[in-house]
């Protein structure tokens, strides 16, 4: 039994050698909190940001949320929509941010709504191109049955942060990319009123925080405007990154499923095409016969009369110039800031008047043309 | 407790240790204390039950063993019915019941029975079969009744083998578990080995081929021939790494404690028959049906003759899927292997003859080739059955095999990685990965199986550990570490 333990030892050493530092590296910085800590820190008073590097908890956490918060107003659908804030709304308490996670139509929005015993009295949901793009739409069929029942059960911040995707080797990865430093793991940004977890909070504050939105943290000042001049010019007749030849019907199909189920719960679904970096939609518009070009012009008249339908309204943003947004406010080529958002809500809060009775329009408006920043109106309260 | 979470990581090595440290009188108290609180790990109140079985049927089988003559029988029928009786409650009765309902609204009869909101116990299959062996066998007069209850009740709730076998046998397991166990370096290390080879299996290649498989099952009526036959091949390979990962850590735990526990599989796919397959297959469940139902009824029926061996086979297949499932499906799988075995049997005279015909015969690893690939698509069509949901979904994915071949089939191999993603769920990398994985499973385990001696130059501390470091590595680059269960355990 010694020689056993002697040798059982030796042999682990240089394994326990590799793997404790990055062990050592994601416990301090917050990356093995339980998902149900983290669920109740968010409803706390504390304002929290959860930027954790090496998993993906996001679809079971948003759907705990919305099912503990019984948000009035949710916001479904992909991360261009990750920075609309409570901060926009008179009570903040109305509203919850659910993107990224559930990121498309054809993975099931009926199916998110379906998981609510309360369900919210309006939904925002982004239309993103991309989700009704036949290319790459009809690979992403929805998989029934219900997703969020058979894929999210269960959940072990150690095995999905540590091992799942390999997170202690990109630990050292991104270490000596220069990702983030020591200094960024040992000094914590927790002060009284904002508490941090994870590595991508730690390393450079961003994350989401208690409504569920997202922050880019220093991530938003590393040159967006090269990234979004840089992506434009990749479009050309024979890419239109996520325009494609035509209108998927079953992306369609699921959409009316989202719509009709939502309507008989009595929710007001505002459908919202999201903003494309006006240099991206220059170039678009320059290639008119382009095999995405008639996809490209006639998808928010499509989505728009399928919406009428149902007596919902539909707001085509991709043209974000006509809210007096530009390249600037983009935080990279494909997401909006907290600024073009809140442009963005505002028009829709004014057009819909469900929408409007929960926020104070001249205080918004005021707010952003006052807000010094490029990309931020309240920042992270 | 799954083998493959964090909370085993923990228990095992502190079971190990106190196992060694304890005076020997004392290490089957902890291991039944162990094993309790592995099953309690799942459904906590579920341990009632199990000490339930338990406790009846050692009491019985002491009774069985005292008496004589109808009083004996009667004793054994009292333990098998308890036993079978406590299955059929939580693992048969909704299906019964269901059916009997549809049928009694075909025939427009009155019929009308609450369904029960029971959740089945895991491994419920493994350890009333691992009791019923025990009945059947003091019945028989070929074990004797266990005096001492600790050992009995070990013997079923050995925790490395408590939820997903294999399934033991009372000659086989309980005189070790009442022998003194003597550390011994050997069995330590390879059971460790034994381990890491299921772990392997289990993450390397079970849990990343179940989201391909899931994905493409999940869209079937989307998804065309060339990814339905992937998907189709890749379940294959999937249960045969889910299940013997799982025996393998099962048995490699065993032997860390001194306990040998059965093979369960061999070199699966190198069957050139069903029949050989299912002695190459979850062998100690096939053995059990050979054993306990195939040959009683055999002898019992028409005394070894054709139509007698044909009637025990379909019997005892179409047994064997019920055992699997309460689901027509696994019924209909069952059958399927009766079926291909008792098809097998009638057609040697004239299949022999073809191949005399055309000359295979006379080129026995081409006929042998021939034998392995026929077996293996057969077994794979088969398996269709116990992935699928229900016979709708399964006769889907049987005409997709077949009608979808379109002008693109097969793109997925010359599209991006990402594209690659969208169909399978996982990346052609991924893909890769998991195929050279599987290529070494099989080398390795044929070598095994071979006994093929490794050089003595290969024996060196240092290079065996350069080996296990890099096979270790490669689990963890290249591994899923999910909290995803083993398939076995919902039987």
């Amino acid at each position: 039994m010694k020689t056993f333990l002697k040798n059982l030892g030796l042999f682990l050493l240089p394994l326990l050698a590799l793997m404790a530092p990055p062990f050592i590296v994601l416990l301090v910085s917050g990356e093995f909190i339980p998902l149900h800590t983290i669920e109740e820190l968010s409803r706390g008073k504390q304002t929290i940001l959860v930027g954790t590097a090496y998993n993906d908890f996001r679809l079971r956490y948003q759907l705990d949320e919305t099912i503990a918060r019984h948000p009035e107003v949710l916001a479904l659908g992909s991360s261009r929509m990750g920075t609309f804030r409570a901060a926009f709304f008179n009570n903040t308490s109305v509203f919850y941010n659910a993107t990224g996670g559930n990121g498309n139509v054809l993975s099931g929005y009926h199916y998110f709504v379906e998981e609510l015993s309360t369900p919210p009295r309006i939904i925002i949901a982004s239309m993103d191109p991309f989700m009704f793009q036949p290319e790459n739409a009809k690979n992403r069929t929805v998989t029934r049955p219900n997703p969020f029942t058979v894929r999210i059960k269960s959940y072990d911040p150690f095995l999905e942060s540590f091992f799942r995707d390999r997170g202690w080797w990109k630990t050292y990865a991104d270490y000596f990319a220069g990702k983030f430093t020591l200094d960024d793991v040992s000094v914590s940004r927790t002060t009284d009123d904002l508490m941090v977890i994870g590595l991508r909070a730690a390393a450079y504050g961003g994350g989401f925080t208690n409504d569920g939105s997202d922050y880019y943290g220093t991530f938003s000042q590393r040159g967006a405007l090269s990234e979004v001049k840089k992506f434009a010019a990749t479009i050309t007749e024979t890419n239109g990154d996520e325009f494609g030849s035509g209108v998927y019907p079953e992306a369609i199909a699921e959409l009316r499923t989202f719509l009709s189920e939502s309507k008989a719960k009595g929710i007001t679904v505002i459908g919202m095409i999201p903003a494309i970096a006006p240099m991206e939609y220059e170039r678009l518009r320059s290639f008119p016969h382009a095999y995405y070009a008639e996809a490209f012009r006639n998808l928010g008249n499509i989505l728009t009369v399928i919406y009428r339908e149902y007596g919902f309204d539909l707001y085509d943003f991709r043209d974000i110039t006509e809210f007096g947004s530009s390249d600037a406010e983009m935080i990279d080529p494909k997401h909006a800031s907290e600024k073009m958002s809140m442009r963005m809500f505002i028009h829709m809060a004014k057009q819909n008047k469900k929408l409007g009775a929960y926020a104070n329009i001249p205080y918004l408006m005021e707010k952003l043309i006052s807000a010094t920043s490029t990309f931020e109106v309240f920042g992270l309260r | 407790m799954l083998f493959n979470s964090l909370h085993f990581l923990v228990f095992f090595p502190i079971v190990f240790f106190l196992y060694w440290a304890l005076p020997a009188r004392l290490r089957n108290y902890l291991l039944l204390l162990a094993s309790s609180y592995f099953y309690m790990a799942f459904v906590p109140y579920y341990i009632v039950i199990l000490f339930a079985l338990i406790t009846v049927t050692y009491l019985l089988a002491r009774l069985t063993e005292k008496s004589s003559g109808r009083q004996r029988l009667f004793y054994t029928i009292l333990s098998v019915s308890v036993s079978i009786g406590m299955l059929f409650v939580f693992k048969y009765f909704n299906f019964f019941n269901a059916n009997l309902e549809a049928l009694s609204s075909f025939l427009h009869w009155n019929y009308s029975l609450q369904a029960l909101s029971l959740v089945l116990p895991l491994g419920l299959s493994f350890h009333t079969f691992q009791v019923l062996s025990y009945t059947i066998e003091v019945h028989k007069g070929r074990y004797p009744a266990e005096k001492k209850y600790l050992p009995y009740a070990l013997y079923v709730m050995f925790f490395p083998q408590l939820v997903a076998g294999p399934i033991e046998r009372p000659a086989h397991l309980l005189p070790q578990l009442k022998a003194v166990q003597v550390f011994d370096y050997a069995d330590a290390i390879s059971g460790l080995q034994l381990m890491l080879w299921g772990f392997f299996k289990k993450i390397v290649i079970a849990t990343p081929l179940a989201i391909l498989v899931d994905f493409v099952y999940g869209r079937v009526a989307q998804a065309d021939s060339s990814a339905i036959l992937l998907a189709v091949i890749a379940f294959y390979f999937l249960l045969y790494a889910d299940f013997s990962g799982y025996t393998d850590i099962a048995r490699g735990a065993a032997r860390m404690f001194g306990i040998d526990l059965v093979q369960n599989f061999r070199l699966p796919y190198f069957s050139r028959s069903t029949a050989e397959l299912w002695r190459r297959w979850h062998i100690s469940l096939s053995s059990w049906f050979r054993d306990y139902v195939y040959l009683p009824l055999v002898w019992n029926t028409d005394r070894g003759q054709r139509l007698g061996i044909i009637v025990a086979t379909m019997s005892t297949f179409t047994l064997m899927g019920v055992w699997h499932g309460a689901s027509w499906n696994y019924i209909i799988m069952g059958v399927i292997f009766g079926f291909y075995i008792c098809f097998s049997m009638v057609s040697k005279p004239w299949r022999d003859k073809i191949s005399h015909f055309i000359g295979l015969n006379a080129m026995p690893r081409v006929m042998g080739a021939v034998q392995i690939a026929t077996t293996f698509c057969l077994t794979v069509v088969a398996w269709v059955f116990f992935r699928t949901a229900d016979l709708h979904q399964a006769f889907l994915v049987l005409s997709g095999l077949f009608t979808k071949w379109g002008s693109d089939a097969f793109s997925y191999i010359t599209c991006s990685s990402y594209c690659s993603f969208y169909i399978f769920g996982i990346s052609k990398k991924e893909l890769a990965i998991i195929a050279v994985s599987i290529a070494g499973m099989i080398a390795y385990e044929y070598l095994q199986d071979a006994k093929i001696p490794l050089p003595a130059w290969l024996n060196r501390r240092s290079l065996r550990w350069s080996f296990y470091y890099i096979f270790i590595l490669w689990i963890l680059f290249s591994g899923y570490f999910t909290s995803k269960t083993f398939i076995y355990f919902q039987f």
